[in-house]
């Protein structure tokens, strides 16, 4: 493996306060009341209105160069990793750039891989400032995820992000000691041009995408990096509901006491590209220095990295500059599936 | 600030729109929004031109139901005199709280939202409004 010199600087994240609960969906198509409890997910978020990817990443990122204390102009890289893009084309990067007052002098683009592509520019950052081409990047993971009304997905596809501020190693609150990444071509979720809703192979997102992937990328890290599962204070997965992640983590050797605490999904939704990193960000926010992380996203199509992060003294410094992933998830407005289908737009009328 | 359906009117005020662009007045010290070249107090030109940190509190709010068209689905919208930390006052948009849990006073912090979507085809128009803080556990 490279030897890693960087770091998360800073991380903020966002979460919209509207819930709603997955037993008003159950009940609204008639599902088998038992269906959310099967896969752990009892309620989740919802973007409002005047929300979208853009909306999400810049209030995720304002949070997170908070906590990093960097100029805005100091950073030389934008990406946003979403699937849910407000402009097919134009780049959500440069809106989000120009309202946090992030310098022309950048590189800035949305990347597209599921749930993924966050993490894929968490890699290519480490590159950039392995190599002194850019200080600082800003990496957004957000989404305001699309689910067809009455589909089994419509039950955890939620919305929210989370921003990383990605630089070397002094004032780091965690050093990315190691990565590896698995990717194939694989059909488990897709979404095409013009469709308003994703398509997935039911049972085939499980074991052929999420496990397999997840698995070998984990195991690869271990292999190269001379890891073992006890060298890990807590393992963060992708977290598409609540069930997959334990389950992953129990085929790699995992206790679920490593793994409940970065595990949100079954209180927020699964916030696609900030999935794995919402429960990452909330682990930054409680775990003592000198800990460990493994950290594991996943995206359809399909593709996992894993990541060792250890966290340092200065996450002490930082936690308390913004909002935590905690505030976010106990700060609550209820509502129905009639105004749930106004927010998300699913009521088909006449616009003026 | 008014919001026009025009990309280069947009583009051109984006600094004041995205990020709370003000003038302060070197000469007598007030701040006011959005900026000018010359103060709206004492009319000095001796001006200078920041950023707010984007947290204020409510001073007034209003609950608007008839909502202009463009703004029809925010209904029942609410509408607030802010006043920030470094003492201009503006009216915006207040969002993410129950209109009956607003009080004067509130804390608030400004945030980026939609302001208008031109139809299916034409852009998004994104400017501040203000959601109340997030209170830190």
């Amino acid at each position: 493996m490279t030897k890693i010199k960087a770091g998360v600087t800073g991380w903020g994240s966002y979460i919209p306060p509207y819930r709603i609960k997955a037993s008003d969906i159950a009940s609204l198509w008639g599902f088998d009341p038992y269906t959310p409890k099967a896969i752990w997910i009892e309620e989740k978020a919802v973007a409002a209105l005047d929300e979208d990817t853009i909306t999400i990443g810049w209030r995720a990122s304002k949070y997170a160069l908070q906590r990093a204390g960097v100029k805005p102009e100091e950073i030389g890289a934008v990406f946003v990793g979403t699937e849910s893009k407000p402009y097919s084309v134009k780049p959500s990067a440069t809106v989000i750039a120009d309202a946090l007052g992030i310098s022309p002098k950048k590189l800035a683009s949305d990347l597209e891989f599921a749930c993924r592509a966050a993490s894929e520019a968490i890699r290519i950052s480490i590159s950039l400032v392995n190599t002194e081409m850019a200080k600082y990047t800003l990496v957004v993971g957000a989404d305001t995820a699309q689910a067809s009304p009455g589909d089994v997905l419509e039950f955890t596809a939620s919305s929210g992000g989370v921003a990383l501020v990605i630089g070397g190693l002094d004032n780091a609150a965690a050093v990315i000691e190691d990565s590896y990444t698995y990717v194939t071509d694989t059909p488990d979720f897709w979404r095409r041009s013009l469709a308003p809703y994703p398509e997935h192979g039911e049972a085939f997102t499980g074991e052929p995408a999420y496990f397999n992937h997840i698995i070998n990328a984990v195991k690869g890290l271990f292999e190269e990096g001379g890891y073992k599962p006890n060298d890990f204070d807590y393992a963060v997965f992708h977290q598409p509901n609540g069930k997959f992640p334990l389950q992953v983590g129990a085929k790699l050797g995992f206790p679920k006491e490593k793994i409940l605490p970065g595990l949100v999904t079954p209180y927020i939704g699964n916030t696609y590209n900030g999935s794995a990193l919402m429960g990452f960000a909330k682990i930054l926010e409680e775990a003592k220095p000198g800990s460990r992380i493994l950290l594991a996203p996943f995206g359809s199509g399909a593709g996992s990295d894993a990541y060792a992060i250890v966290v340092t003294d200065h996450v002490l410094e930082k936690r308390d500059k913004a909002p935590k992933v905690v505030d976010m998830i106990n700060r609550k407005i209820y509502i129905d599936y009639a105004r749930y289908a106004k927010m998300r737009e699913k009521i088909l009328r006449y616009r003026r | 600030m008014m919001f026009e359906r025009s990309p280069a009117k947009i583009w051109r005020n984006r600094d004041v729109l995205y990020r709370l662009k003000y003038s302060y007045c070197r000469d007598c010290k007030r701040s006011f929004y959005p900026p000018r070249g010359r103060c709206i107090y004492c009319g000095s030109s001796n001006i200078e031109h920041r950023y707010s940190s984007g947290r204020g509190v409510v001073k007034e709010f209003t609950v608007v139901y008839q909502t202009p068209v463009g703004f029809t689905d925010m209904s029942p919208m609410v509408i607030g005199l802010i006043e920030m930390e470094e003492g201009f006052r503006l009216l915006a948009q207040i969002v993410d709280v129950k209109p009956e849990e607003i009080s004067n006073g509130m804390k608030v912090e400004a945030v980026l939202r939609r302001m208008i979507v031109d139809g299916e085809t034409g852009l998004i128009y994104y400017g501040i409004k203000f959601a109340p803080l997030i209170e830190k556990s």
